[in-house]
């Protein structure tokens, strides 16, 4: 039995014009994850690594424009852009990964919870009211301070605080699934409930995995660059948008540029995927709301 | 001085015993969307004397309720008066600045509206706001105006206004809300009271007690009063004078009794019929075919001409004028019912 | 609403606070154990005997079972014995009186920002809809949303710090430090209210009583600013309890970036020096100020809010 979706995003047709966050927010995601795609690229390619690690001793602290530096470099001479690049590369990796755990741990529980109800109901409710408005700079630097500084404390601290909002979303859609007819009839036809789970829940979710995913990345990747300032993040000599600031702090009266090149990369990603995710919300379904940080 | 504010104090000004105490001529008042407007109030005029209660009935949607906000000048964009005079004792109205009509608003024109509950600002006392009234027109200390407040609870009809001065809107039943308002808008004294559905949010008793409220502070204060309802009943009941009102206009004026007994527009004749009294078991509800045009598309012609049964080929063609219909009517119609007078 | 339903609920959600805090304290404990490597490794050198390890270990506590280390830590917490810093022989509870006025100070300042600016200028965004005021802070919003505020504070600091030389740039010391941090602190709390604040005013401005007040003959200064902002600062009230931990989270960031001497610093500082013993209690003190703060909107929002109220009437 094929999957029976409901509730299709309304025809672009229909609509007169796009959600302002679509026309704004997406082409500036659009512009960092293709940055970003990039600087995971030059992660993988040892031979990259020169491009933003390579010290440029006679052009430190150079403004944009100078021949062979686009965007400038910093104090240890080394190319705004490309460390930009690769820093674009490493948040993205994370703002992706993370939200993928969220979505998928997040939307299992939630589908569990909205399905069966009972105890795992309970469970997420309380887990919900617990997690709910934790700061999330706070538990990010705490469990810095747990698991050590890098990429894993940033993955668990989003991950833990924003899976379980989702989980609650998905629990929601899930609750309204289930008085489907469709749901009847596949139970009456004795059709195994995960596969009902699988094909007939999972393709209606695409309305809150998509914008809950867009506001993701965006809340992860200032997060990280957040925790990367105050040095509990990303460790160098891998770049990060967060530490290259930190780093330009430094030699902010001689120039700005080491922190204004990383700053407008950040963002761009965080106002663009916000945007989106508003942008995406009003064109698919506006009761959701964005993710508290 | 307690006094001077005491609420039993005749009009102020001196002025010539038959010179009507609100007088609106050829008011309009449209609604402005883009290029288009709407008269929403179309050149509507009548006179209101001391002491006198002059009904206005009308369907919903006739334009009462803004009439009444026209004339007190409570309107807002894109809404507004746009012709037409409002004489309150002889003072126009239109075109007054601001401040000046603030002045007069609450001391010497007051308004009571449909619903009390959310009439009355729920974050403050009953008690509060009656004296911010106070205050907002006399130079008084807050002891006087409570005092003032009081005593004007005391003078609606609620039990323990000293008690009741403290409670919030919320905590009142319907009916003494709407006794709070009525205080509220006579602590002054004014010359006119318009009253916009007063009564129409409460159940029949207490209907009939407002209503007998009213009748009795109006005879003491020798107050105009301006009683908006669509239930003709309600008007018929307490006033002196009746104007029936459709889409935007002033189809007949006449004496209370006059209209019931003699109705000379077909419209009047319709609101009247389709009341059916309690006693009346034989006859059917007589139900006017059709409803109140949307003012954008109007003919031209005169307004009811669709629905009238009594309606000539001159009807649709050229738009009646108000005129008057002998010594005490006005009426607004090319072919009315019964004879010349 | 009846008083012993409301006595009820708050009772009840004193106590589900109270086991909540509970669970912190020890997930904050067990948290810090399983990192990788023994505390003791981080102030001795690691090639000392394992004797000396032992005895230091032994010192520090940290050779009897988890569950007494445990017990030590939370009756500690009970007692305010909160031992030493691992790294300066600091009493941490000095350290927490010495940061937390400054925390204080610094969140105070900002929360005034974010009430005294936004409540009038959302104000003033509803009564002139559209106006300049309003079209300027619809734009700025979404952007002072989405420029990171150390990116700001940075820019902040070199325009008027370093270029102008108006404001000093670090550390603390009167109010000129405090202007700086308290506005970067300031500014993401700030637009939301304005936003509310707007919202709320607006719903307001349609209502039926605003018709009456001026029927009375009320200006509009009266009705604006008595009546008006009275009523619409219902939502205001439960987004401020939401918006202080908030606040709190950013502390951390902003007292870094101008050296402002409070808890949040005090906690990176301990997380960058892996100070286990005092990150530990200062994880657990904002952990807990960020639960009672909920458990304070929670009980607000039962009193403001008419739905909330309602459900607990039941």
């Amino acid at each position: 039995m094929s999957a029976v979706v409901l509730g299709r995003p309304r025809r672009l047709s229909r609509l007169r014009t796009l959600p302002a966050g679509i026309v704004i927010g997406g082409p500036l995601a659009a512009f960092f994850t293709v940055i970003g795609l990039i600087g995971i690229f030059y992660q993988y390619l040892p031979a990259a690594n020169v491009l933003w690690s390579n010290q440029d001793l006679f052009n430190v602290l150079s403004p944009p424009g100078t021949p062979g530096h686009l965007l400038g470099t910093d104090a240890l001479g080394r190319d705004l852009l490309a460390r930009s690049i690769a820093g674009a590369g490493i948040s993205l990796e994370l703002g992706l990964a993370v939200t993928a755990v969220t979505v998928v741990t997040g939307g299992v529980i939630g589908i569990i919870a909205g399905y069966f109800g009972g105890v795992a109901d309970r469970i997420i409710g309380g887990l919900i009211d617990v997690t709910w408005g934790f700061p999330l700079i706070l538990l990010a630097v705490i469990m810095a301070g747990i698991i050590g500084p890098g990429f894993l404390s940033v993955l668990v601290a989003v991950g833990a605080l924003n899976w379980a909002g989702f989980a609650r979303i998905v629990r929601g859609y899930s609750l309204s699934l289930r008085e489907r007819e469709f749901v009847e009839a596949a139970r009456v036809m004795q059709i195994p409930t995960w596969k009902i789970l699988l094909r007939h829940f999972v393709p209606n979710l695409q309305a809150p995995i998509l914008v809950m995913a867009s506001y993701y990345i965006g809340v992860t990747i200032i997060i990280e660059a957040g925790v990367s300032f105050l040095g509990l993040g990303i460790q160098p000599p891998t770049p990060s948008l967060g530490d290259m600031i930190a780093d330009g702090q430094n030699t902010l009266g001689a120039s700005i540029w080491p922190v204004l090149v990383p700053g407008a990369m950040i963002a761009i990603a965080v106002v663009g995927f916000s945007m989106l995710g508003d942008g995406l919300r009003d064109l698919l379904d506006p009761r959701l709301s964005k993710p508290q940080i | 001085m307690m006094t001077d504010l005491a609420p039993s104090a005749p009009a102020l000004t001196q002025q010539p015993p038959d010179q009507p105490v609100l007088a609106v001529s050829g008011l309009i008042t449209t609604l402005k969307a883009g290029r288009r407007s709407v008269r929403l109030v179309d050149d509507v005029s009548f006179s209101l004397r001391a002491g006198e209660i002059l009904g206005l009935v009308g369907e919903s949607g006739s334009g009462k309720s803004l009439l009444l906000l026209s004339v007190l000048g409570l309107l807002s964009p894109p809404v507004a008066i746009e012709a037409g005079s409002v004489r309150l004792k002889g003072r126009e109205l239109v075109g007054l600045a601001e401040r000046e009509l603030r002045s007069l608003r609450g001391a010497e024109i007051s308004m009571v509206f449909q619903e009390p509950l959310t009439s009355l600002d729920p974050a403050f006392t009953v008690g509060h706001q009656l004296a911010e009234a106070v205050r907002a027109h006399r130079d008084c200390s807050n002891n006087e105006a409570r005092e003032l407040s009081v005593m004007m609870l005391e003078r609606v009809g609620i039990g323990s206004p000293a008690a009741r001065y403290k409670a919030y809107p919320h905590e009142l039943s319907g009916g003494m809300r709407q006794r709070v308002m009525i205080a509220m808008a006579l602590l002054l004294s004014p010359s006119v009271l318009l009253a916009d559905e007063p009564v129409t949010a409460l159940d029949v008793t207490t209907q009939a007690q407002i209503l007998d409220l009213v009748l009795g502070l109006q005879a003491e204060m020798r107050m105009g009063v301006v009683l908006v309802s669509h239930d003709l009943g309600v008007v018929l009941d307490i006033a002196d004078r009746v104007a029936v009102m459709y889409a935007g206009q002033i189809v007949e004026v006449a004496p209370a009794l006059e209209l019931a007994a003699a109705p000379r527009h077909p419209y009047t004749r319709g609101l009247l019929a389709s009341k059916l009294s309690l006693l009346d078991t034989t006859s059917k509800v007589e139900v006017m075919p059709g409803h109140i045009p949307s003012l954008a598309d109007i003919g031209a012609g005169c307004r009811f001409a669709p629905r009238c049964p009594r309606a000539l080929e001159r009807c649709s063609l050229e738009p009646p004028e108000l005129e008057p219909d002998g010594a005490e009517r006005t009426l607004r119609c090319f072919n009315p019912l019964g004879q010349q007078t | 609403m009846s008083g012993s339903n409301v006595t009820k609920y708050v009772l009840r959600k004193c106590a589900y606070t109270l086991v909540v805090l509970w669970l912190a304290s020890l997930a904050v404990f067990y948290g810090l154990r399983i990192t990788p490597g023994n505390p003791a490794n981080f102030t001795v050198s690691p090639i000392m005997s394992p004797a000396v390890r032992a005895q230091i270990n032994r010192q520090l506590g940290l050779d009897a079972p988890l569950l007494v280390q445990y017990w030590h830590f939370f009756h500690g917490i009970l007692t305010g014995h909160l031992g030493l810093s691992f790294i300066s022989r600091q009493p941490i509870s000095q350290i927490i009186s010495q940061s937390t006025p400054h925390t204080l100070e610094l969140a105070g300042a900002a929360l005034l920002l974010v009430l005294v600016i936004g409540i009038p200028l959302g104000m003033v965004s509803a009564l002139r809809r559209n106006g300049v005021v309003d079209r300027v802070v619809g734009l700025l919003g979404p952007l002072g949303m989405g420029i990171p505020n150390f990116v700001l504070a940075l820019l902040l600091i070199t325009i008027f710090g370093l270029d102008l030389h108006w404001l000093p740039v670090a550390g603390s010391g009167g109010l000129k430090y405090l202007v700086l941090p308290a506005v970067v602190l300031a500014l993401e709390p700030l637009v939301v209210t304005v936003r509310i604040m707007r919202a709320s005013a607006l719903e307001q401005l349609n209502l039926d009583y605003v018709r009456t007040l001026r029927a009375k003959g009320l200006g509009r200064h009266r009705i604006v600013w008595q009546h008006i902002l009275r009523n619409s600062l219902g939502p205001i009230i439960s987004l401020t309890a939401v918006q202080l931990r908030t606040l709190l989270g950013y502390t951390l960031i902003v007292e870094v970036i101008f050296r402002w001497p409070g808890l949040g610093e005090a906690l990176v500082n301990a997380v960058l020096t892996r100070d286990y013993s005092t990150c530990q209690v200062l994880a657990l003190m904002l952990t807990s100020a960020v639960i009672v703060l909920s458990f304070l909107a929670d009980i607000g929002l039962a009193f403001t809010d008419p739905r909330v109220r309602a459900k607990v009437a039941t």
